[in-house]
């Protein structure tokens, strides 16, 4: 009797494994192997994440965008140089880091207007957590103005920071970053990103502080 | 702000590692214990905390525009886009120059140039590589295009049918669409069915075999002609019908429907070609269009064009399920069963 058999199906594991993979082994997987998915499985787990760093950083979507498609460039182009005993988490970082500034010195630094300003309903829905913390439905309009008032002096209060103390303060505070790995992708030491946080927190310590007071 | 004056910068520190997890483990049990009997330890975490949660509240969540992950894997892993973005990169406009205060080259300016010379030979390299890449991929397509006319002139002269892959015999690979289109005249040159970024294309005396080669060979010979006739690209192996009937390829003119393409691997991640370095596969689709995928999974994403359904190298499983297969590859394998 005769019957047809399917030829070399593709084992079922090789499409779940990029989904139960370390970032470190996704990247070597596909460095190694080849193995796309794994790469698309990188940016996707990365997608919300950086853009929202980048977001923050450079104050517009556009430029957001731009850098965070050279980041995964550079990813692929140098995933040769990535060392598989170290986390990709700061090295994305200290790529996507470097790009940011790159881009800013190519096409000039885009003023933070994300953060001086409060979006409208119809806009991004970015007004953020921030504001959340100021708006309470009890509080009358009076109070509610001048809270967003605050949030805005806070908002430019982070956004005058020193550049240097404010990419500290984003990966640290933002992005949640160890010290050690906020280090790795600033190239500097730990000890001068604890520093320059201390130095972020009692440059904001005033504007800070009429927050507090205000709740 | 009298308050804030109070405590030092070195307890303020203290506090803020605390809160962040970074203080030494060796430090926390003595700095709990100053916690709990220390008022303005107790003030200054307070106002820290404070601090703390209202900074990591600026964080807001951003949502990515949409298919940005998407648009990022298809310009990274798409080599002419990635060629386009690497270009891009390169500094749009030179540094300002400064005025030299010598009248001769001294180490330091020679040096400065060599520099200069070895990072334009870097950018330009990549780009030279990428455009000879670049030529070799419109090549490919170029052939597919004379394959795609010789395959629709072919169509209209057989009640629509594209030539047929018999189920059994010598002539049983899906390669023998070549040898077809040679023996009837619609094609002329065996290099059309070679792609230049192929390991196929180093073999200068390949020639497609004739159906009489096919006919009268056997064995190794034989085995080593169907691998072979196809040349370096892949051929629709047809489907099964609702009653499990196998039926050849129809010319419906569709435009999602791939007919050819750079021959599956039978090595790499998801049969992705090796014709163009695993970065993709130029694909001749019904409607007589060529695309370069970056994917095995053209237009909308849905179907792999080098595995059915089922995932299998096999017959589609119905009439649009598209299965791109190897010279060699028979479209059935008869087994005996107990």
């Amino acid at each position: 009797m005769n019957g047809i058999i399917e030829q070399d199906a593709p084992r079922l594991e090789e499409r779940l494994v990029p989904m139960v993979l370390s970032d470190e082994a996704l990247l070597l997987e596909y460095r190694d192997q080849g193995n796309r998915p794994a790469f698309e499985e990188l940016v996707h787990r990365y997608e919300k994440e950086l853009y929202g760093y980048l977001r923050n950083y450079l104050g517009d979507a556009e430029m957001a965008e731009d850098v965070f498609q050279q980041t995964f460039l550079q990813i692929y182009l140098k995933c040769d140089q990535f060392e598989p005993e170290r986390k990709l988490r700061p090295w994305l970082y200290a790529v996507a880091t470097n790009q940011a500034i790159d881009h800013q010195r190519r096409f000039g630094r885009h003023r933070m207007a994300s953060l001086d300003r409060r979006m409208g309903k119809n806009e991004e829905s970015d007004t953020g957590a921030f504001v959340d913390l100021f708006d309470s439905p009890d509080r009358g309009p009076v109070e509610e103005s001048e809270n967003l008032e605050r949030a805005d002096e806070i908002r430019r209060a982070v956004d005058d920071l020193p550049e240097q103390t404010r990419q500290v303060v984003l990966l640290v505070y933002f992005q949640g970053l160890k010290y050690r790995e906020a280090a790795h992708a600033l190239g500097i030491p730990v000890g001068t990103v604890k520093s320059r946080l201390h130095g972020a927190i009692q440059k904001l310590g005033e504007v800070l502080t009429l927050a507090h007071e205000l709740q | 702000m009298t308050d804030r004056a109070i405590p030092t910068d070195r307890v303020r520190q203290e506090v803020v590692d605390y809160l962040r997890g970074a203080l030494e483990d060796s430090k926390v049990k003595a700095f709990e214990a100053r916690l709990d009997r220390d008022p303005v330890y107790q003030q200054e975490l307070q106002q820290a905390r404070g601090d703390v949660v209202r900074l990591q509240g600026m964080r807001r969540e951003l949502d990515p525009p949409p298919g940005l992950a998407e648009r990022t894997i298809e310009n990274v892993l798409n080599p002419a886009r990635r060629l386009h973005a690497a270009l891009r990169r390169r500094p749009m406009t030179p540094s300002p120059a400064t005025p030299h205060s010598g009248s001769h080259w001294n180490w330091h300016d020679v040096g400065v140039v060599a520099v200069i010379f070895v990072i334009a030979g870097l950018l330009v390299l990549p780009a030279i590589h990428g455009m000879q890449f670049q030529a070799r991929v419109a090549a490919c397509q170029d052939n597919l295009r004379k394959i795609g006319q010789a395959l629709a002139e072919y169509s209209r002269q057989n009640q629509d049918l594209f030539p047929v892959i018999p189920t059994e015999g010598n002539l049983a690979a899906a390669g023998i669409y070549a040898p077809i289109l040679m023996q009837d005249g619609f094609l002329t040159e065996s290099a059309t069915v070679v792609c230049a970024d192929s390991a196929q294309a180093q073999q200068k005396d390949f020639r497609v075999p004739t159906l009489a080669d096919l006919r009268s060979a056997s064995g190794q010979e034989l085995f080593q002609l169907q691998q072979k006739m196809g040349g370096s690209y892949g051929y629709c192996l047809g489907y099964f019908d609702q009653d499990g009937a196998y039926q050849p390829t129809r010319n419906l003119h569709r435009e999602y429907f791939a007919v050819m393409a750079d021959a599956p691997s039978a090595d790499r991640p998801g049969h992705q070609s090796a014709n163009h370095g695993g970065l993709g596969q130029n694909v001749l689709f019904e409607d007589m269009h060529v695309e370069f995928c970056s994917t095995t999974c053209p237009g909308d994403g849905k179907d792999d064009i080098f595995t059915n359904d089922n995932h299998a190298v096999a017959p589609g499983r119905h009439v649009d399920d598209a299965v791109i297969a190897s010279s060699g590859t028979a479209p059935m394998v008869y087994i005996s069963l107990p």
